[in-house]
Order: C-alpha cells, then sequence, then structure tokens
C-alpha cells in the first residue's frame, strides 16, 4: 500500500470514529440529570413556555430523530446554542480553542526542549549520577497531580516571591491593546511588534505551562532514554566509533537521529494528551480555554456545549494521531503501508 | 512464571533500595487504608471551629482545615478512598479487559473485529473529558467516579491481552490442548492467561499511579468524591480556596497523592526491568 493509499483509509477510519464518538457523546449527553428546556427557559418560566422550550429545542422528538437532527445540523457547521450563555457553541469554541492550543504548544515546547536532552544525557551518562536524578525526576514528574503542582506555583512564585503573575492570559489592562490575528497572543503580538504584550503574554504562560508540561516531560525524558540505549547496543555505533569519530558526533549524527523516530510517537501523543488534558490546569489559572468552557458546561448541564467540545477535541487527538502515523512513515523510510 | 525465577524477582527488589522503599510505601497505605484508627489522632470528621486553619503544631501535626479538622487524621482516613479504590479500578478494568481481549484473540472473525472497534472508540476519547462527560450523565459521587475509570480503562488491558492471546494459540501446547479436546474456556483459562500474567501485572502496577490520580483529579474537579469525604484531591481542592493563608491545608493531602503515585511507579518500573526484560 502506497502512502497516500494509506492516508485515505485512515481518513475513511477518522470519519467513522468521528460519528462513533458523536453518537456515544450525544446518547451519554441525553442521559444527564436535569431538564435542559427548564434551564434555557429559566427558573421562573411557566409549565407552557418550558414546553414551548422543549419542543424548540426538539427535545420532545424521540432520541434516534433528535440524533439524526443533530448530524444534519453537524454537518451545516451548526453545533447548537449553549444554555449557559446562549450563543452559539461554534463561536464559543472559536473564542476558546485558541487560548488552549497556545498553551498545549507552549508546554510541548518545554516538555521537549527540556526532556529530550536530559534523556539523552541519561542514556550517554548511564548507571551516572545525572541518570539516577533523571529517574527519579521523572519518575516524581509523573506521580506529582497537576492540580497540586498548579497551586504550589502559584504559591512559590506567585505569592512568596512575586516572580510571575498567576491567571488569565494577559494582564485586562493590556487586552485594550491587542489584535487578534491567529488568535494567539504570543504570536500575535510578535506579527504586530507589540514587545509589551509579548513580555505580559509570556510572564502569564509560564506557569500553566510549565505545570502542564511536566509529566510529558518526564515521559519523553524516560522514552528517549530507553530508545538511546537500545540505539546505542547496535553494531553500526561501534562501526562508527571504529571509524574515529568523535563520541559527540557518534550521539548527535547517528544515535540521536535515529531514537527521535520513536520518540515521534510518543510526542505526538503527549500533543493529544495536553490539549485535552488541560482542563484542571486552566481551572486553576482561570485560563479561559476550551478545558474551562468544558468544565462549565459540565456543571451547568450544558449538553450542546459538552458535545461540542468533545467532539473538537477527539478530533485534534485523531488528526495528532494520524500527522504523527504519516511522520513516522516519512523520517523511517523502511516503514511502508 | 516458575518459582525459581518468582524468588528472583523478589531478590532483584529486596536488592534495589528505591524498590524497597517504594514496597514499604504502599504497605504502609494499605495498612492506613485497612485500620486507619490505628494511626490517626483526631476524628475526622469531627467540627473544631476555634481551632480552624492552624498551622502545623503539636497538637495538630499538619494543621488543621478550615472547619477545624485536623488535617493529618484526614489523610489517614481519606488512604481507603484513594488505594482501595483505585484497587477496584484497576482490578475490575483489568479483569474486563483480559476477557474481552481473550474472546477477540481466541475467537477471531467478527467478535474480534466488533471488540476491537469498540476499544479503539474508547481510546479516540481524551481520558479526562470522558471521564467528565460521563460523570456528569450518572451523576457524582465515588461510586460513579469508579465505574467511569473502569469504563475507561479495560481498552488498554484488551489490546494487551488480545496480543498476547494471538501469539499464544499459535504455540504447540495450545494446538496440542485443543487436539486432545480440552474445552476452549479451559485452554484460556489454563493456559493462555498464566502466560500473560508477567505483562498484565507490570501494567496494573503503573495504572494503579494513574488511577490514584485520576481519582483524584475527579475529587478535584468535585465531580468524585463529595464533601465531608476526606478524599485526597477533593481536600486539594476545598485547600485551595485557603492557601495563601494556610498552605499547609492543600500541600499535605497533594504529597500524600505524589508519594503513593510515586511508590507504584517505582515498584511498577522495577517489576517491568525484571518480568518483561525485552520492554525496558
Amino acid at each position: 500500500m502506497s502512502l497516500s493509499q494509506f492516508v485515505v483509509r485512515r481518513l475513511f477510519l477518522l470519519l467513522f470514529m468521528l460519528l462513533a464518538v458523536t453518537a456515544l457523546t450525544f446518547f451519554l449527553s441525553r442521559v444527564i440529570p436535569g431538564d435542559p428546556a427548564q434551564t434555557m427557559a429559566g427558573m421562573r418560566a411557566s409549565r407552557e413556555q418550558v414546553e414551548n422550550m422543549r419542543v424548540r429545542l426538539g427535545l420532545d422528538k424521540p432520541l434516534p430523530e433528535q440524533f439524526a437532527l443533530y448530524l444534519g445540523d453537524l454537518l451545516r457547521g451548526d453545533l447548537g446554542t449553549s444554555i449557559t450563555n446562549n450563543r452559539p457553541v461554534l463561536e464559543n469554541l472559536q473564542k476558546f480553542f485558541p487560548a488552549t492550543i497556545e498553551l498545549a504548544l507552549f508546554a510541548f515546547l518545554i516538555a521537549t526542549l527540556l526532556g529530550i536532552p536530559l534523556g539523552v544525557l541519561a542514556a550517554v551518562h548511564r548507571n551516572g549520577w545525572i541518570d539516577h536524578l533523571s529517574r527519579i525526576g521523572a519518575l516524581a514528574g509523573i506521580a506529582f497531580p497537576s492540580f497540586w503542582l498548579g497551586i504550589v506555583f502559584i504559591l512559590v512564585f506567585f505569592y512568596h516571591l512575586g516572580w510571575l503573575p498567576a491567571g488569565r492570559r494577559v494582564d485586562v489592562s493590556m487586552m485594550v491593546s491587542y489584535t487578534p490575528i491567529t488568535g494567539l497572543i504570543l504570536v500575535d503580538s510578535l506579527l504586530t511588534r507589540n514587545w509589551a504584550l509579548f513580555q505580559n503574554g509570556l510572564s502569564h504562560i509560564i506557569l500553566p505551562a510549565l505545570t502542564l508540561a511536566v509529566a510529558p516531560m518526564a515521559r519523553f525524558t524516560r522514552f528517549t532514554r530507553a530508545v538511546m540505549l537500545e540505539e546505542l547496543r547496535k553494531p553500526y555505533v561501534l562501526t562508527a566509533h571504529g571509524k574515529g569519530l568523535s563520541p559527540s558526533v557518534v550521539t548527535r549524527r547517528h544515535v540521536l537521529r535515529n531514537a527521535l523516530i520513536p520518540t515521534v510517537t510518543i510526542m505526538g501523543l503527549a500533543i493529544g494528551y495536553m490539549l485535552s488534558g488541560s482542563v484542571l490546569v486552566e481551572t486553576i489559572f482561570s485560563w479561559p480555554g476550551v478545558g474551562q468552557y468544558a468544565y462549565d458546561a459540565v456543571f451547568n448541564l450544558d449538553y450542546p456545549s459538552i458535545v461540542g467540545v468533545t467532539m473538537l477535541t477527539t478530533i485534534c487527538f485523531l488528526l495528532t494521531n494520524l500527522i504523527v502515523d504519516i511522520l513516522y512513515a516519512y523520517l523511517d523510510p523502511r516503514i511502508r503501508y | 512464571m516458575s518459582t525459581n525465577r518468582r524468588f528472583a524477582a523478589l531478590r532483584k527488589i529486596t536488592s534495589n533500595w528505591l524498590a524497597l522503599a517504594g514496597c514499604g510505601i504502599i504497605l504502609l497505605a494499605l495498612l492506613l487504608a485497612l485500620v486507619p484508627g490505628l494511626f490517626a489522632t483526631h476524628d475526622p470528621y469531627v467540627l473544631d471551629l476555634p481551632n480552624r486553619l492552624q498551622p502545623p503544631g503539636s497538637e495538630h501535626l499538619l494543621g488543621t482545615d478550615d472547619f477545624g479538622r485536623d488535617v493529618y487524621s484526614r489523610i489517614v482516613y481519606g488512604a481507603q478512598y484513594s488505594i482501595l479504590t483505585a484497587l477496584l479500578v484497576v482490578g475490575a478494568g483489568m479483569g474486563l479487559g483480559c476477557l474481552v481481549g481473550l474472546i477477540a484473540g481466541y475467537v477471531g472473525g467478527w467478535p474480534d473485529e466488533i471488540l476491537m472497534r469498540a476499544t479503539d472508540v474508547v481510546l479516540a476519547f481524551p481520558a479526562v473529558l470522558l471521564a467528565m462527560v460521563v460523570v456528569a450523565a450518572i451523576g457524582r459521587g465515588l461510586t460513579n467516579t469508579v465505574i467511569t475509570l473502569i469504563l475507561i480503562s479495560w481498552p488498554e488491558y484488551a489490546r494487551v491481552m488480545r496480543a498476547q492471546t494471538l501469539v499464544a494459540v499459535q504455540q504447540e501446547y495450545v494446538l496440542a490442548a485443543r487436539a486432545i479436546g480440552v474445552p476452549a474456556w479451559q485452554i484460556m483459562w489454563r493456559h493462555i492467561v498464566p502466560n500473560t500474567l508477567s505483562a498484565l501485572i507490570v501494567q496494573a502496577t503503573l495504572n494503579l499511579g494513574v488511577a490514584i490520580l485520576s481519582l483524584a483529579a475527579l475529587g478535584f474537579l468535585g465531580l468524585g468524591a463529595q464533601s465531608p469525604q476526606p478524599e485526597w484531591g477533593l481536600m486539594v481542592s476545598s485547600g485551595r480556596n485557603y492557601f495563601l493563608d494556610a498552605w499547609w491545608y492543600p500541600v499535605f493531602p497533594g504529597l500524600a497523592i505524589a508519594i503513593v503515585t510515586l511508590a507504584f511507579n517505582i515498584l511498577g518500573d522495577t517489576l517491568r526491568d525484571i518480568l518483561d526484560p525485552l520492554n525496558t
């Protein structure tokens, strides 16, 4: 099978998965206790008004019919109206998603830039102090709950040291000077050369991004170490040393390149994890992203929003997996589908 | 696993101080969960408002919370909510997953196809979000959280079990058992399951840490255990509102979560080195 055939097949599979996920979320959200029609109509609405609202929302129809109607709307790009703020769900997602992407990408950058070099160092100095230290660090990194780390970071870096702000994307006063282009404040402020805004945004994103990055960073370190050790055992490394190449050249040019191929897989998974796992971090740092939106939606029984967020994150999750698989084939010419 | 290998595994754990410490912590945590009365210094539920938000000291080892309850005693009593429920989640998830994986791998054909697509769908969901949606649907509370986490965790085991089963059914001893007419369920139970056990034990130990973290996260979000249950995640969450004046209130329950999770991770890591040498 050629790569393009593989991609087409995977896209079909993606459509199937999306349909299954939509169906599952839809039916789950319909068994949520509470009455959305009552919520929408308001607590003081008469019984008649509530019934009218029920008809308007299509909640009086049988479930399969409601699902068919929902799918029809979905294909037209209509995700329904949020019960919490009465705005179209699609509009809400467009508003909140950039913040989540920015946070996840920044966290990913931290995790990659620190995690992978640490893994390489640990493998090269196997059983040395750096290896032991990184092992304990990595095991601890996976063990600390992100919501607790967030609180401790705020306590130390905001409250005691006063180095960094905690909460929101930028200071409220800075928002006046912000002109959205991509929706990512750091990128936009660079594009418009608004240095003050960039600096402010950067100081706001460090703590939440660090909190989100700790667990993936630990995984990157452990995984890179394991793959590096496996590569270091291979005969070509001996050959390279035999040719008289310096150890650092062997590590960088030969071993690391091969070791990075499998690492791509878990890096892709980590992006998916960070996009969806940001619920906890976003609620702690009042980060106005999709995670906080989902959290509010769950507590307000806002089912159109719940389904919308789940769809969006699942698409991201499945797409990153697809991209990883394609990238994998591209990086390793031996892999053919 | 032969007695010899089992003995070697035990020796390897006892010779590694890190793994030994991990085991010690797990044993202690189990003791706390089973007989909290032995360790607690105060009643974890009794309100003592005049003594609210007291710093750690001789009267209250780890301070008091916003209702004047002893944080240390609440952590002791909270162990059962974290550890016993995590064991339940992993045990039930593993049982369900193994059953699905065994059937899929052994029977093959369309049951395999259907079961595996079902695992794909569950795995396609981002876990935290799925947990939130399910808990919202069936209601908040510890029991529902446990059910949710079981529903989320089985596919991983199903995959491992299926892969192992597919290998095992090709082996001569399984073919031989089949040829002499041993019933299918007996082949699965007596021949296939014992051979997949070591891979599953490693997975399960590492997942105990994940289960503890997930339970705590749902508790923190207000979806899991409900007040006044001394669940660790919920304690961090309520302590969050007072952390500028009373840092001990959210910090110590969080440390408890981290220490126990760390212990399970270390044990899992060591077990993997021993039982599953190809996959280190």
